[in-house]
């Protein structure tokens, strides 16, 4: 029998603050980590603001002679792996736990500086301190480096959903019984350049003579807003959590990936990609839809993909059928979006009640969801996670919250 | 007026590398690598290239790196030799 995936330990660092806790007792709250920026400067630009990441003191985290040859998503990895190996109480210094990041901006800040230094001053005097952190594994490699995690160690780029993808990719190498643990999830850390850039291309919710807001599913919603964060969680066989006495946030039931293989820069043209992965991921757990308690959705309030998922919510479970919530009105959008809400899926479950989606009202009448503006109840403990990349790419999970100190998975395992 | 070649050179290692210390808490014999100052070889990398543009001596390969990479005054006695052979014009 295919043993057990479960998630022990979190880290979290983000718009709503430091820790799962926070970020729950915040989402839950109806707080919003979008703000103003003023990080950079964005005269000029139709947008002005993002959820960047509030109270992250890096030297608390990591040693400062370290930290001056590091930069921003690895710092944000380093610190977002040492909460969850902390949570998680996993060891450090053993073959047997990997590093899968998924990152949008790894190596992002390095690049710029060096083709900054590049471009003023020449290649004699491009710094080579920092050149390691252009490489776009630097991070995980970091990770790796500073616990002595020597399993497999790697990054995956898939914009949005780079979060899952790195998940799901752990989750396969666990089930394969090729490592005991992995610390996965997503980190994503902005610069002026690359808002600059989304701001160009017209992406994002823009502030001239309209609303400036991240409102998945509302009916006038005009493009996503930036946001950032560091979300890692420790994944790892149900076996090993129950020997170590370790009792999990909750089991990766099921997981896909699919592709829209539509174009570069586009949104998915229509469900069957999304409803596919939500399709799979059911499959895999061998839950019936009628069983999910929610879906933590990637709409991020473009008019596109918050379309196209809510025309394959209706495939996979019906119109209205399940409460769908998504977090991307508080969080705005990333690649380690989806690793959020992976977090908040177990968190708020394991407590009982499901997060606002702040933003969605007046609803979209084609958006035939179930979501609400206001917390309220959740009935049951499975959850579906959706991320989806304008590019197509598409992953899913289903996972099962536990309560606390449960180590439920012991009788599955001895099976 | 130039500061003393000493205090030059500790400004450059604390810029170029980075570190989170003033100039002055290093000592002029205190080990750059290792238990010292714990720099490693990508400093080193990165010092020599700085040595080479600032002060024009050239660390050509890793067995001088070693004994002249030990310490700020290691450092020192490597330029005041360069300087000693360079051309008056240009010393």
């Amino acid at each position: 029998m295919r043993d057990h995936v479960v998630v022990t330990g979190a880290g979290c660092l983000s718009s709503l603050g430091i820790g799962a806790d926070t970020f729950v007792d915040e989402l839950l709250a109806g707080h919003t980590g979008i703000a103003p920026v003023t990080r950079f400067s964005t005269e000029g630009c139709r947008s002005h603001s993002a959820a960047l990441i509030r109270d992250f003191e890096p030297a608390r985290y990591i040693d400062p002679l370290k930290l001056r040859r590091i930069d921003e998503v690895g710092r944000l990895a380093l610190a977002a792996c040492r909460l969850a190996t902390e949570d998680a109480r996993l060891p450090t210094g053993t073959d047997q736990v990997g590093v899968a990041l998924g990152s949008a901006t790894a190596g992002l800040h390095s690049t710029i500086s060096h083709l900054h230094s590049l471009a003023t001053t020449g290649p004699a005097t491009v710094p080579a301190l920092g050149f390691s952190n252009t490489i776009g594994n630097a991070a995980a490699s970091l990770c790796a480096i500073e616990f002595g995690l020597r399993g497999p160690n790697l990054t995956l780029g898939q914009k949005q959903a780079s979060a899952l993808a790195a998940i799901v990719f752990a989750v396969g190498l666990l089930r394969q019984g090729r490592v005991a643990a992995f610390l996965c999830g997503g980190v994503d850390d902005i610069e002026e350049h690359f808002f600059r850039v989304h701001d160009r291309f017209r992406v994002l919710s823009p502030a001239d003579g309209q609303q400036e807001a991240s409102r998945p599913f509302h009916a006038q919603r005009n493009g996503f807003v930036l946001g950032t964060g560091a979300h890692i969680v420790a994944i790892e066989t149900a076996a090993a959590a129950a020997r170590r006495g370790v009792a999990p946030y909750g089991e990766i039931l099921g997981i896909a990936a699919t592709s829209s293989a539509c174009e570069p820069h586009a949104w998915p043209a229509g469900p069957d990609g999304i409803a596919r992965a939500m399709r799979g991921a059911l499959d895999d757990a061998g839950v019936a839809a009628s069983e999910v308690s929610v879906v933590f959705a990637a709409a991020n309030s473009t008019r596109q993909l918050d379309w196209v998922e809510a025309l394959a919510l209706e495939q996979v479970f019906g119109p209205c059928a399940v409460p769908v919530v998504s977090i991307k009105g508080a969080i705005g959008e990333s690649g380690a979006a989806g690793a959020a809400s992976l977090m908040a899926a177990l968190v708020c479950l394991r407590r009982g009640t499901l997060p606002p989606s702040l933003g969605c009202t007046p609803q979209d009448p084609a958006c035939r969801v179930d979501v609400s503006p206001s917390a309220r109840p959740a009935r049951g403990r499975i959850a579906l996670v959706n991320a989806t990349a304008d590019g197509g790419a598409q992953y899913c999970l289903v996972v099962r919250a536990l309560p606390a100190g449960e180590v439920e998975c012991k009788a599955r395992v001895a099976l | 007026m130039d500061q003393p070649l000493p205090t030059q050179v500790k400004e450059a290692i604390v810029r170029c590398l980075r570190l989170p210390l003033a100039p002055q808490d290093i000592a002029d014999d205190v080990p750059l690598f290792g238990d010292g100052l714990g720099l490693d070889s990508i400093d080193a990398l990165e010092l020599v290239l700085e040595l080479e543009r600032l002060f024009g001596v050239k660390i050509s390969d890793e067995q001088l790196g070693r004994r002249v990479l030990r310490s700020v005054s290691a450092i020192v006695e490597l330029i005041e030799q360069t300087k000693g052979r360079a051309p008056a014009a240009q010393g």
